[in-house]
């Protein structure tokens, strides 16, 4: 049982982590774009 | 043995660190003060938060330390990462402490304590901070080394030669660019080392097979490893410990609790420490499968006792392939880098706002506190050298760098949560605190060094010193402050 137990939870670990790198990615570019324009504009 | 090829590995690690120090270079130009060189300007949205914490808290000694507790204690070594994930989930949602904290506006902890303890109790936490943050950093260096050297095989007699390098390229970019450059070289680095990460787990999974490595764990561990209150292995006073470091990380270790003050608002404050959270498990979980990786490949004898730190860099030295095995020490680096850049930057911050504030008294033009904190982070990194170079490291790398954050992890907990919410605490409990919370923890750091004392510190054991320092912090912290209130009204 604890065989699965820790079997689910690497998988949903791993596939959390692959979304997220994928998402703060994306959205980080977007946010590091707006940093440089507040910036600049200071 | 390695498989590292100077010629294809050392292409792609050469490219990488020349772009993110080009990067980091790159965007010194944007600093134009104190505030956007130490907290960018609190510009900070949530996606490049996420990223840039997730960075942070992820080097090369982590990777080293959490894989070894895999190899040790197989998926029982987890335990810290579950414990970190829930304390950064449950204090993300509420906002205890970290609402009062951003909605303040301080750059450091220490600032915050000025108007409820006065000015001795800031600049003595400055100093418990400083002192907790550069010994516990005091190690990185040295294992980033050990971790190139096994992996890239290099001879140890150059470990020197790498530390400073590395040192060095990360120095350059955050002494010019500050929170800015490291923001930027942060969000590569997260990207490159999530790619680093997941390929190299994915190809051990792939290649000795899930199941054949959960037995292995299961005959050379025991139930312990997939369980850790069972077997007596990890125990309970490593886990109670556990739970009580992790509350204290997320509400006061200054490397995090930067990312709270540089974020655009206490919203996105609270909404990064939610998103960041399954990320600790993450930092956890992936290193320690490459650890119980390592236990499958090399068996628990070839790397026992102190030795068994050095099994996850000679697993991945000769069994990945040339091209993977330079894609991972690139994100092995980029891990390494981020983490000392903001390590760099958020204790000589703490030295400039508040040990030296008697002495620039918040006066100082921004150009000459520009200068001042780019010398401090250069002095912060002459230390790390010299101490990275002679301390020696004795048992679990995660075991010494919970002793040396508890050295101010303990103290600064109890002094921000009695600031934000309990009205009487006032600075003799403050300073109560911060004497216990620091003794305790360099009490057992010098007496496992000396002989009389080593077997009676050992008997104790790290894990029982530390509880007792939170314990003891929060004792003080009451008991003080009621002995002023009873004291002052009796005058």
């Amino acid at each position: 049982m604890e065989y699965w137990f820790w079997t689910i939870l690497y998988v949903l670990i791993i596939l959390w982590y692959i979304i997220v790198t994928l998402v703060v990615a994306i959205g980080g570019w977007k946010n590091i774009k707006e940093m440089i324009t507040v910036l600049k504009n200071k | 043995m390695t498989n590292f090829d100077l010629l294809v590995d050392g292409i792609i690690v050469l490219l990488y660190l020349a772009g993110t120090v080009a990067a980091g270079l790159w965007m010194r130009k944007f600093v134009s003060g104190v505030d956007d060189f130490l907290v960018a300007g609190r510009s900070v949205n949530l996606y490049l938060g996420i990223a840039s914490l997730a960075a942070t808290e992820f080097g090369i000694a982590t990777c080293m330390a959490n894989a070894e507790l895999g190899f040790k204690y197989g998926f029982a070594g987890i335990t810290p990462g579950i414990a970190l994930a829930l304390a950064m989930f449950i204090v993300g949602k509420t906002g205890f402490c970290i609402k009062p904290l951003r909605d303040n506006k301080v750059i450091t902890l220490p600032e915050l304590f000025k108007d409820k303890f006065g000015e001795k109790v800031r600049w003595a936490s400055g100093v418990v901070i400083v002192l907790g943050g550069l010994l516990n950093m005091g190690v990185f260096l040295r294992q980033a080394g050990n971790f190139l050297a096994i992996v890239c095989g290099f001879e140890f007699a150059y470990l020197e030669i790498i530390m400073t390098t590395i040192l060095l390229g990360v120095a350059l970019y955050t002494i010019l660019g500050g929170m800015i450059s490291v923001l930027i070289t942060d969000y590569l680095q997260f990207v490159v080392m999530s790619i680093g990460l997941i390929a190299a787990v994915t190809l051990f999974v792939v290649k000795f097979g899930w199941f054949d490595m959960l037995l292995t764990m299961q005959e050379q561990i025991g139930p312990g490893a997939f369980n850790p209150f069972e077997g007596g292995q990890y125990g309970w006073d490593r886990i109670a410990l556990d739970i009580l470091l992790a509350f204290a990380v997320v509400l006061t270790w200054q490397t995090i609790i930067a990312r709270v003050l540089a974020a655009r608002d206490t919203t996105t404050a609270k909404k990064i420490y939610i998103g960041t959270s399954p990320f600790f498990i993450v930092r956890f979980a992936l290193p320690a499968l490459l650890g119980i990786a390592a236990l499958y490949y090399f068996g628990s004898d070839q790397f026992s006792g102190s030795n068994a730190i050095m099994a996850m860099p000679n697993l991945i030295a000769e069994v990945l392939p040339v091209g993977l095995i330079g894609i991972l020490v690139a994100a092995m680096l980029a891990a390494d880098m981020s983490t000392n850049s903001s390590y760099l930057l958020a204790w000589s911050s703490v030295i400039y706002n508040d040990i030296m504030k008697p002495i620039h008294k918040g006066l100082w033009s921004d150009k000459k506190g520009l200068l001042w904190n780019r010398l401090l982070i250069g002095f912060t990194g002459i230390f790390l050298l010299l101490y990275g170079l002679w301390y020696p490291l004795k048992g679990d790398l995660w075991v010494y760098m919970q002793v040396t954050g508890t050295i101010y992890l303990s103290s600064m907990s109890v002094l921000l949560i009695a600031a934000c919410y309990w009205q009487e605490a006032n600075n003799w409990g403050a300073i109560a605190a911060i004497i216990s919370g620091s003794l305790i923890p360099i009490s057992y750091l010098v007496l496992q060094e000396v002989e009389a004392t080593q077997q009676m510190v050992l008997a104790i054991g790290p894990y029982k010193f530390g509880i007792a320092t939170y314990f003891i912090a929060g004792i003080c912290m009451y008991f003080g402050s009621k002995m002023k209130l009873i004291l002052y009204k009796k005058i």
